[in-house]
């Protein structure tokens, strides 16, 4: 290693040890044990049915599997959005009262690599729970998707459905079951508590305490999932001279210029519930807005923290 | 310095994210959009529900679990059904189909309870007089009507909802309107579910002056699947009366009795019984009276089993069939 | 190269904002010193003097009011700077779940070292410290003074050409204290450079070769450290085995010459540090450290 050479900005190699000791230190804070629990609910879910009404003429097989996922996903959703923020939260603060991020800083550790590697860190870790609860939907999904579709398949040949329509109801309740569109679902999550993290990490450049970076990123989790409703207030509201509503114009403007919207990705997920026609095209266009929110709020940390005295 | 450095990082982010939002704001509009066409993401929420719903379901709204939300509202929501809240199902129903307005299940389960339970427990009440009876219950059966057809709006290829509607406007001990459930059945006339798609059949032959129609729709379904249909005993006599119309145009298929029936004991038997559906259910009558005239003499059928001597009471079934002409034969040879 | 100061601080002035914009605290008041590379350098002063303060400016942990700091001639509010230095902060704590391995392997990645030659600088350096049976072990457990000497090892991971110690032997029993005073000696015959904080003077007049002395934020007296300590006018002679005669005979030549005086005379004597060590270490090790 060349002592006189200059440390360049940006080090993919460090900001990836950074990312690793991080994750090393989450996952030694035994953070992984959450998903016993959560195993517990993915698996008694398949017990819970429907309450049937007028027998099985109304047989819904769909019904019960989006419920299934609903459930499944509504979980993964809270517990990577509240890790985000809070795992993020807890580990600048963390190292400052600690002082390890005196002899950090003291390497030659640009505060860039430092910012990007927390968040990296926190991203894997995400990314890591949300694969092994991935794989335990899919499990749980499939084995009550098979069941149903034993379920109408014996229905529809006691009422004599031609091979064609067999196949086709059958292909129904098959498109609820673990496909891909389910997994643009399971992205859409992951993409949200990125942001959020992304967020986080923000707010705790500048915060003096742990629990207002938290209290302020959960309240920017919750705004950011009304933003699309001032944003519509403006895009259909027309502009007319001596407007009575101008505070409102004025904090509706605010809030979609500043907050970031998380209703894009609850829509992409909540389709993907309901088997609707989710394209990968929209998954490329959400995964770039992930990218510039994450991209905005990095810079925007790096920003405040450039100069942050210790 | 802090102070100047804190208030000074502040405006730069706030003038960053607003400079970005400005960009970002309407492509974020527009995906939205082609979301909401799509119907891949929900519509916005009715500020009239808004004020409806308690702060659970508001703060699932805004943490994204509206879908989530929906589910165990539904769950939770049981518990009025089973206390005779009505108004209050109501209000809840209207908070979860607002949150999950592409779930066909809670629009159907909304309309059941208001549709089929409350109009049901209304004309039942014995608390009420006569005119307050039928007035509830006409009023919860609107209710349950306008929340099938508010489902349709949203989930238009749901034909659990159509046939549900259909199923309540047809049903012969609430208040039938059979051309609501016909309105409803017609839009089932290609679902894949053979037993979906004869219910416009079984609504229209009780409707006066579209027997013509029927007997197109009967033969439809013939042709489709013969075999499945004739293990209905309604749909073997409609075959026969309604072919059996004069007003038929020349040259159409007529079902001759010993096409449809084995033989003419069995066809006595489904012919006795639509005697009830004719009169409690207001199916087409058709030659029925000739039909069943020619058999009583051709089968020599004692007075208890004929229908313009005995009123029948209660299905007719092969095991009372023997008994009774058995009886006869007893009662003819003691004589 | 050689000319080039390890560390220089030129005119340095560091402010701290009260609450509100009033109440400003001025930490440090144009403050400047140099210190050559291979010396040993020890700023003292009292609690709240600005010794810190001026510390992590050097290290770039603070940005100066007015003024300047550098390290081996390269400003150090640059990342550059720190390839050449290592810093051992009061109280040190590192990521409690790591090992000490784990830790200085932490560091040694962080300053660019891979592969075999980390892993040999490791065993080296945790050898170095006597961290050695400790190499497994989370930090969790550890002692002050074995947080203090992981401290040392990760400061000096990558052979740095100055090391800024904050406070070294705080909190450390008199044993660990030796140890790494004498660690500090042997770096500074390698001709590392060390700039370290005390408010422990023994130990100070014990290492250093030059001293500043810092209070109210102002350098008030700096120099050589047997030129600041000496009492000019002064003699010491430390005799063995001499008899009385010989005393008194020593005693009539000072009184003949008119011009010195015998100030005091007594029993030489032994540091409390000595006879501590004396007394609680086995022999092979006493004999090991009393070199």
């Amino acid at each position: 290693m060349s002592r006189q050479a200059s440390i360049s900005f940006f080090s993919l190699r460090r900001i990836l040890i950074v990312a690793q000791s991080t994750v090393t230190q989450l996952v030694r804070m035994k953070v992984f044990y959450f998903l016993a629990p959560i195993a517990l609910l993915f698996v008694g879910i398949q017990f819970l049915d429907l309450i049937w009404y007028q027998g099985a003429e109304t047989l819904q097989p769909e019904q019960e599997l989006r419920m299934h996922k609903n459930i499944c996903l509504g979980t993964m959703m809270v517990f990577s959005s509240m890790f985000g923020i809070v795992a993020t939260a807890l580990l600048i603060p963390g190292d400052i009262e600690d002082r390890t991020l005196y002899t950090i800083l003291c390497k030659p550790v640009p505060r860039f690599d430092y910012l990007v590697g927390k968040l990296l860190g926190v991203m894997a870790v995400i990314f890591i729970a949300m694969v092994v609860m991935d794989v335990l939907l899919v499990a749980t999904l499939h084995f009550r998707t098979e069941e149903k579709l034993v379920e109408a398949t014996q229905y529809m040949k006691k009422l004599d459905y031609p091979e064609a329509d067999l196949a086709a109801g059958r292909a129904e309740i098959a498109a609820h079951g673990p496909t891909l569109v389910l997994q643009y679902g399971v992205i859409a999550h992951f993409l949200k508590a990125s942001v959020i993290a992304a967020v986080a990490l923000l707010i705790s450049t500048f915060s003096t305490s742990t629990i207002f970076t938290i209290a302020t990123s959960s309240m920017i989790w919750i705004i950011g999932s009304f933003q699309s409703v001032a944003r519509e207030a403006l895009f259909t509201d027309p502009i007319s001279g001596g407007d009575p509503n101008m505070a409102e114009r004025i904090l509706n403007t605010f809030v979609s210029l500043v907050f970031p919207d998380f209703k894009l990705f609850e829509s992409i997920t909540d389709g993907a519930v309901r088997a609707e026609n989710v394209l990968q095209a929209d998954m490329t266009q959400l995964g770039g807005l992930a990218a510039i929110y994450v991209g905005i709020y990095v810079v925007l940390s790096w920003f405040v923290f450039s100069d942050k005295e210790f | 310095m802090r102070n100047f450095k804190t208030t000074r990082n502040l405006i730069v982010i706030v003038a960053v994210l607003c400079g970005t939002g400005y960009f970002r704001m309407p492509k974020e509009q527009k995906f939205m959009e082609d979301l909401r066409e799509r119907k891949i993401a929900h519509p916005q929420i009715d500020s009239e529900i808004w004020s409806k719903m308690g702060q659970t379901s508001l703060a699932g709204t805004f943490g994204g679990l509206r879908s989530v939300m929906a589910s165990f509202m539904s769950i939770g929501a049981f518990d009025h059904f089973e206390n005779n809240n009505w108004y209050e199902l109501e209000k809840d129903f209207e908070v979860i189909t607002a949150l999950d307005p592409y779930n066909a299940y809670y629009w159907n389960t909304g309309a059941w309870h208001l549709g089929w339970n409350a109009a049901s427990w209304a004309r039942r009440n014995q608390s009420f007089s006569p005119a307050k009876q039928r007035l509830f219950e006409m009023e919860f059966l609107e209710k349950g009507d306008a929340m099938y057809r508010e489902g349709l709006k949203y989930n238009p290829a749901s034909e659990n909802l159509w046939f549900d509607r259909g199923a309540m406007w047809s049903n012969e001990f609430k208040r039938p309107d059979l051309e609501r459930a016909a309105e409803a059945f017609r839009e089932l006339r290609n679902s894949r579910n053979p037993v979906y798609r004869r219910r416009y059949l079984l609504t229209i032959a009780r409707i006066p002056g579209r027997e013509i129609e029927a007997y197109d729709e009967m033969m439809k379904l013939l042709l489709e699947n013969q075999k499945f249909h004739f293990r209905i005993p309604t749909f073997r006599v409609l075959a026969l009366i309604l072919g059996s119309n004069a007003d038929l145009p020349n040259g159409v298929l007529r079902p001759r009795i010993d096409q449809v029936f084995a033989t003419d004991e069995l066809a006595y038997l489904d012919l006795y019984n639509y005697w009830i559906r004719i009169k409690q259910d207001g199916y087409y009558p058709g030659n029925y009276e000739m039909i069943m005239k020619q058999l009583i003499d051709k089968l020599k059928v004692p007075d208890s089993l004929n229908p313009y001597i005995t009123e029948p009471k209660r299905p007719l079934y092969p095991s009372v069939w023997k008994r009774e002409f058995e009886k006869r034969d007893r009662d003819s040879s003691a004589r | 190269m050689n000319d080039v100061p390890a560390v220089e601080v030129k005119n340095l002035v560091k402010d701290f904002k009260g609450a509100l914009g009033v109440k400003n605290v001025r930490a440090v008041k144009d403050v400047s010193l140099q210190i050559a590379p291979g010396e040993v350098y020890g700023l003292i002063g009292p609690n709240g003097s600005g010794k810190s303060t001026t510390m992590k400016a050097v290290l770039g942990l603070v940005a100066p009011t007015s003024g300047a700091t550098s390290i081996f001639g390269r400003n150090s509010l640059k990342v550059d700077s720190r390839n050449e230095v290592g810093f051992l902060p009061e109280n040190p704590y590192f990521y409690k779940h790591l090992t000490a391995a784990e830790t200085v392997r932490f560091y040694g990645k962080l300053c660019g070292m891979r592969g075999r030659k980390l892993k040999e600088r490791i065993g080296e350096l945790l050898e170095l410290v006597g961290l050695q049976d400790a190499r497994d072990r989370r930090l969790r457990g550890f002692s002050k003074g074995m947080l203090q000497r992981i401290g040392l090892a990760q400061a000096m991971v990558q052979d740095p050409r100055l090391l800024v110690l904050d406070e070294p032997t705080a909190g450390v029993d008199p044993t660990g204290s030796r140890q790494i005073r004498d660690l500090i000696l042997e770096l500074k015959n390698r001709g590392i450079t060390v700039f370290l904080c005390s408010h422990l003077l023994e130990q100070v007049q014990q290492v250093c070769d030059r001293v500043g002395i810092i209070h109210q934020g102002v350098l008030v007296n700096e120099g050589r450290l047997d030129e600041l300590i000496s009492v000019e006018n002064r003699t010491e002679i430390i005799l063995e085995n001499a008899s009385e005669n010989l005393l008194d005979q020593i005693r009539s030549l000072v009184d003949v010459t008119h011009q010195a005086e015998v100030v005091s005379e007594g029993n030489a004597r032994t540091t409390l540090e000595d006879l501590f060590l004396r007394e609680t270490m086995s022999d092979a090790k006493r004999k090991a450290v009393s070199k």
